[in-house]
């Protein structure tokens, strides 16, 4: 809750340092600030619920708090230049970062649905606005607009939904709308399943899930990298945190009528996503339907009605945004060398960079779920636990796509250590290194010690 | 103390990892050398703190659980390790004598360019093995097992630069591949079995099981299998060998006193298991003797003086595996210490008089290095002493066992086994006749060259020396008044296991008979050695080189019975031809066309889909719509 506050207030002061133009300042105390609160939430649990309700922080929420500061520290070093790299201002930046962060913050501690699609709007306004970042280039301001208006599209399917929930239970509390269905027998009120459908609808389309995915390449390719990062790392988790709070606290009691709808969508997703990333050249578009195919595997948390899912959603979130942060800080240094957004790129990235290529490698690995990357245990957990719930057949899909996808992820680590060409000696920034080397090392310590999140 | 006792793994991995990443540009080699020896040293402090916790606390065992490495529905994994009296013993004897082959190690190498690779190497190994012998699970178990197998390759093909060393690596890694592959189906097995992995649970389980149970000897023959390989026991034994391609101190670390008797580990530790299935134990203790005398046999003729210490490697392994294929599983073990203390000395003599002859290690052009090389030479002579049996040096004592062990079994047995000690004794001090007594017979410029190794060097010689006269009185047999103290450490580990087979237990054999038993093997031994005296230091016969015809017997001896050969026509050839017609019929007819079509679909499905992506935002929210409504009918309408 505290951080709410923390952030839109730092946000603020940012702006107006923005206009003493005190850019250093701003980036070191966004920085400083955002380690300060990471420092708090790891000694201090958030607990209690705040504004009649509306937001609620549990044992449940607590370590996502946690997950979505660590990533946001780490985003924010990593990318701590970019500001000047596409001549986005510093202080419009990080102040949009922040209030980002805290519509995540929002987005994954709600109770209310009012404050779900409050939270969900923050985020997304502020993505608008950043993925036109590079404004001088055409393909940064398509994504922003496309961007645009197919969230705006989608918000309305959403809030649709949510209409229709209220119509039937009279409240936007989750607690009120489990109690309320679990009055009603199943089947029996098609105007709830219609809710339940379009709030479904409206958030697979924020995780990118398939038929509701197709903003997802055109946006992540068009994006400066740093922001589709942002979207496939903090911002996908925070969705994710928010889908299986929303439909656990909420539809739990109605979740046959939902439940075959969201297997489709899972099973259509993992397919596509892996099987469309085969034919990709361009890294970045690669990425996006790898990103898509993941939240496909994360949704299958969601499908298990109980508490370990939380853990298992968890656990992939961080452990797929690690990897995923990595990579996207790696192909960030190729492209401020020049070097264009293709697969191509990475070929002969081991001669002259080992350190680069290993720590890319490892997070493709981790991606592809090999041991002892993280990465494994991640998809261990979840199709462990969609086995032991009778999903069957969604684990077969999902095992054989995830099959297939290792091959786009291998064939980049592949290229890297071809050693007929190679990338210019590239300079590596201290904090840079560091972050890297935080990311890959947890990646590889939550492999060994996966009991480690709790 | 004993929860400390994940040091002893860790403190080589953390000096493996900081000399694999930064030794090369980031550390001096002195910096290198310290994190080597010292992550090592303290490994071996804290074993010896911890041995003697454990002595006074009184416990059996003290299983120390760390973390639940995994949780997959009702299968639990935890990472634990196990402090007794087995693992306590293997570990005192690996870091005490990696310890000293470390330090040797630095003299020997000093003048590699691949210094830290050579350390961070070693550590690993370390590291490996450490975790082989005290993890608390076969599945860890197991986790060591292949990591002592990955730097058992990567030292043996250290100078990679030479093809023929990396070719033995890969012997090496292939034939162990074979073992675990035994090893890792006869883990699983035992998870189906006894649904764990853990050490004490699978033992408490196993105990209700009757003897001779089919499941169980199917567990065991599968564990055998991987022991075999790594132990290198007939048929898996030639790669070992062919490891001496190695440098000299990962020769004596890991293909002597330390990784090869991970099998003989792996068989004491699951001793409740083998106890329960006669059918395997005979299998081992057949295997074992046929192995010990089969490379006793081939040493007698090796001219390659690392060659003929391989053979006698595995001729000893040999006689430890028959030790626990007759049950003596403390006897085996005190082998095991007793050979770790004077074959590593033995291999590092070999090493100071390669590093003197400017690696030369073929014994022919050697000869007459006693007055040039003082120090190795007794400490050779006294390791020589103590494989051969002769009283009161470590060997005598462990070996002595065995042979009696061998006895209450089965009379034929003992007298092969002391046959096999009768060549031991023959062709280790043909060894030594030819090394150290006669005419020097090398180059002039390798006689100019001749000087003892430095200190740093010698003091491992010396220190493993003492060890291997004083190391056998642990183990006084009664006979000789001792109190058998090795025995009463070890007899927690296997006290199940011999409660399993006292029905077998024939009649303790009376002193008598023990005094005539002992006597006859030391007095056959020394008349094996006059004879060694009698035709390579007074005769002073020198082997032949190659183009001379040899006799029947000896042509086998000289050529290993062929069994490299062997196996190249009834493996490799068969294996080749199979290969071919899989490669060039099924593989390319059949299952290449299935699996580049299946690609082939999923590539082509792959470019259409990407169709579906034509960047039209329009078209975007038609499909989205398109989604929704589909969503909607198959909820509404179906």
């Amino acid at each position: 809750m505290n951080y709410i506050y923390i952030f839109t207030g730092l946000g603020v002061v940012s702006l107006f340092l923005g206009l003493l133009e005190k850019e250093k300042l701003i980036k070191y105390l966004t920085g400083f600030v955002l380690l300060i609160s990471l420092g708090i939430i790891f000694t201090l649990d958030e607990k209690g619920s705040y504004f009649n309700q509306m937001l609620l922080a549990d044992d449940l929420v607590n370590p996502m708090l946690k997950v979505l500061l660590f990533l946001g520290l780490c985003h924010f070093i990593l990318f701590y230049n970019t500001g000047e790299e596409f001549k986005l201002p510093t202080a419009e930046y990080t102040a949009l970062f922040c209030f980002i962060l805290v519509g995540a913050i929002v987005v994954t501690l709600e109770f209310n649905l009012v404050m779900l699609f409050l939270g969900i709007e923050i985020i997304s306004i502020g993505l608008y606005i950043i993925a036109a970042g590079n404004i001088q280039d055409e393909k940064s301001r398509e994504a922003s607009l496309k961007y645009f208006l197919m969230g705006s599209f989608s918000t309305g399917i959403f809030l649709l939904g949510i209409t229709f929930i209220y119509g039937v239970t009279g409240s936007f509390l989750l607690s009120d709308i489990k109690t309320v269905s679990s009055g009603i027998p199943e089947g029996s009120s098609p105007l709830l399943l219609l809710g339940t459908l379009l709030i479904l609808s409206g958030l697979a389309f924020k995780a990118s899930a398939v038929p509701f995915h197709f903003w997802t390449p055109d946006v992540y390719q068009g994006s400066p990298t740093h922001v589709t990062a942002f979207m496939a790392t903090l911002v996908k988790a925070s969705v994710l945190f928010a889908f299986i709070r929303l439909f656990n606290q909420a539809f739990l009691v109605t979740s046959q009528t939902w439940q075959n709808s969201l297997w489709l969508i899972i099973a259509l997703t993992v397919t596509l996503g892996n099987v469309t990333a085969l034919y990709q050249t361009s890294f970045k578009r690669m990425l996006a339907y790898s990103s898509i195919a993941h939240a496909g595997y994360m949704l299958m948390g969601v499908l298990v009605p109980e508490d370990p899912s939380y853990k298992s959603i968890l656990f992939y979130a961080l452990s797929y945004s690690l990897a995923s942060l990595t990579l996207f800080g790696i192909y960030f240094l190729l492209e401020k060398k020049g070097k264009a957004d293709a697969l191509e790129s990475f070929r002969g990235l081991a001669k002259q960079n080992p350190e680069l290529a290993v720590l890319a490698a490892i997070s493709l690995s981790s991606m592809i779920g090999l041991p002892p990357a993280a990465g494994f245990f991640a998809k261990l957990n979840i199709f462990t636990q969609a086995f032991i719930n009778g999903y069957t057949l969604l684990v077969a899909i999902a095992l054989i796509t995830s099959l297939i996808g290792a091959f786009y992820y291998l064939r980049v680590i592949g290229l890297m250590f071809k050693m007929d060409n190679s990338v210019e000696k590239i300079h590596v920034g201290l904090p840079f290194r560091l972050i890297v080397w935080v990311q890959v090392i947890l990646l590889i310590v939550f492999g060994i010690f996966p009991a480690l999140i709790q | 103390m004993s929860n400390y006792i994940i040091l002893v793994p860790l403190l080589p991995l953390l000096g493996f990892l900081l000399n694999v990443f930064l030794g090369k540009k980031h550390f001096s080699k002195a910096m290198v050398t310290t994190i080597a020896l010292g992550s090592v040293a303290l490994a071996f402090l804290v074993t010896v703190i911890t041995f003697f916790e454990f002595l006074n606390s009184g416990e059996e065992s003290i299983k120390v659980t760390y973390y639940q490495f995994a949780q997959i529905g009702s299968f639990s994994l935890p990472f634990s390790l196990l402090v007794d009296p087995l693992s306590l013993l293997m570990m005192l004897v690996v870091t005490g004598v990696g310890f000293l082959i470390h330090i040797y190690a630095v003299g020997y190498m000093s003048h590699d360019v691949d210094y830290p690779r050579f350390f961070s190497y070693l550590n690993l190994f370390m590291f490996s093995m450490l975790l082989l012998v005290s993890s608390a699970n076969y599945f860890f178990l197991f986790i060591g097992w292949e990591g002592v197998g990955v730097s058992s390759f990567l030292l043996i093909g250290f100078w990679f630069k030479n093809t023929n060393f990396t070719y033995a690596g890969m012997k090496a890694m292939l034939m162990n591949r074979t073992g675990d592959l035994g090893f890792f189906a006869g883990i699983m097995l035992i998870y189906v079995v006894f649904g764990s992995l853990e050490f004490d649970k699978v033992f408490s389980r196993a105990n209700d099981f009757e003897s001779g149970t089919f499941i169980i000897t199917m567990i065991t023959i599968l564990l055998f299998i991987g022991a075999s390989a790594k132990s290198a026991q007939i048929p898996l034994y030639t790669w070992l060998p062919d490891a001496m391609a190695g440098p000299t101190p990962v020769s004596a670390l890991m293909h002597a006193a330390t990784m090869v008797t991970a099998g003989i580990y792996l068989i004491a530790r699951s001793n409740i298991l083998f106890a329960l299935a006669p059918v395997t134990l005979n299998i081992v203790a057949i295997t074992g003797l046929c192995t010990a005398l089969l490379a006793a046999f081939i040493a007698l003729s090796q001219n390659d003086i690392k060659k003929v210490l391989a053979y006698s490697t595995v001729s000893q392994l040999g006689y430890m595996c028959m030790a626990l294929g007759v049950t003596a599983f403390s006897s085996a073990m005190f082998h095991f210490m007793t050979h770790a203390f004077f074959k590593a000395l033995l291999f590092l003599c070999a090493g100071s008089i390669i590093h003197a002859m400017s690696n030369e290690q073929d014994v022919r052009n050697m000869g007459g290095l006693k007055k040039h090389l003082p120090i190795t030479f007794l400490t050779f002579l006294l390791a020589t002493l103590a494989i051969a049996g002769i009283p009161p040096l470590s060997g005598f004592f462990s070996k002595d066992e065995i042979l009696v062990h061998a006895f209450e079994y089965n009379v034929v047995f003992w007298g092969f086994a002391l046959f096999g000690a009768l060549l031991t004794s023959f062709y280790m001090f043909r060894l030594l006749f030819l090394t150290f007594y006669g005419e020097f017979r090398g180059t002039h410029e390798q006689k100019h060259h001749l000087h003892e190794s430095p200190n740093v060097m010698t003091y491992p010689l010396i220190i493993l020396a003492v060890l291997s006269a004083i190391g056998g009185f642990v183990g006084i047999p009664q006979l000789l008044g001792g109190s058998q103290k090795f025995d009463k450490f070890l007899e927690p580990v296997f006290s199940k296991a011999e409660l399993k087979l006292s029905h077998l237990e024939t009649a303790h054999l009376s002193h008598a008979t023990e005094w005539t038993l002992m006597g006859v093997s030391i007095a056959l031994i020394i008349m094996s050695i006059l004879l060694a005296r009698r035709i390579y230091f007074i005769k002073k016969i020198i082997p032949v080189s190659e183009k001379v015809k040899l006799s029947f017997w000896h042509n086998l001896s000289y050529h290993k019975f062929y069994i490299d050969e062997l196996y190249r026509y009834i493996l490799i050839r068969p294996m080749h031809f199979i290969h071919d017609f899989l490669n060039l019929r099924i593989e390319a007819g059949i299952i290449d066309r299935k699996v580049n079509g299946t690609g082939d679909a999923v590539m082509g499905f792959s470019k259409y889909l990407r169709l579906l992506q034509n960047g039209k935002t329009g078209y975007y929210i038609f499909g989205m719509v398109i989604g929704l409504v589909v969503i909607l009918a198959l909820n509404f309408i179906f």
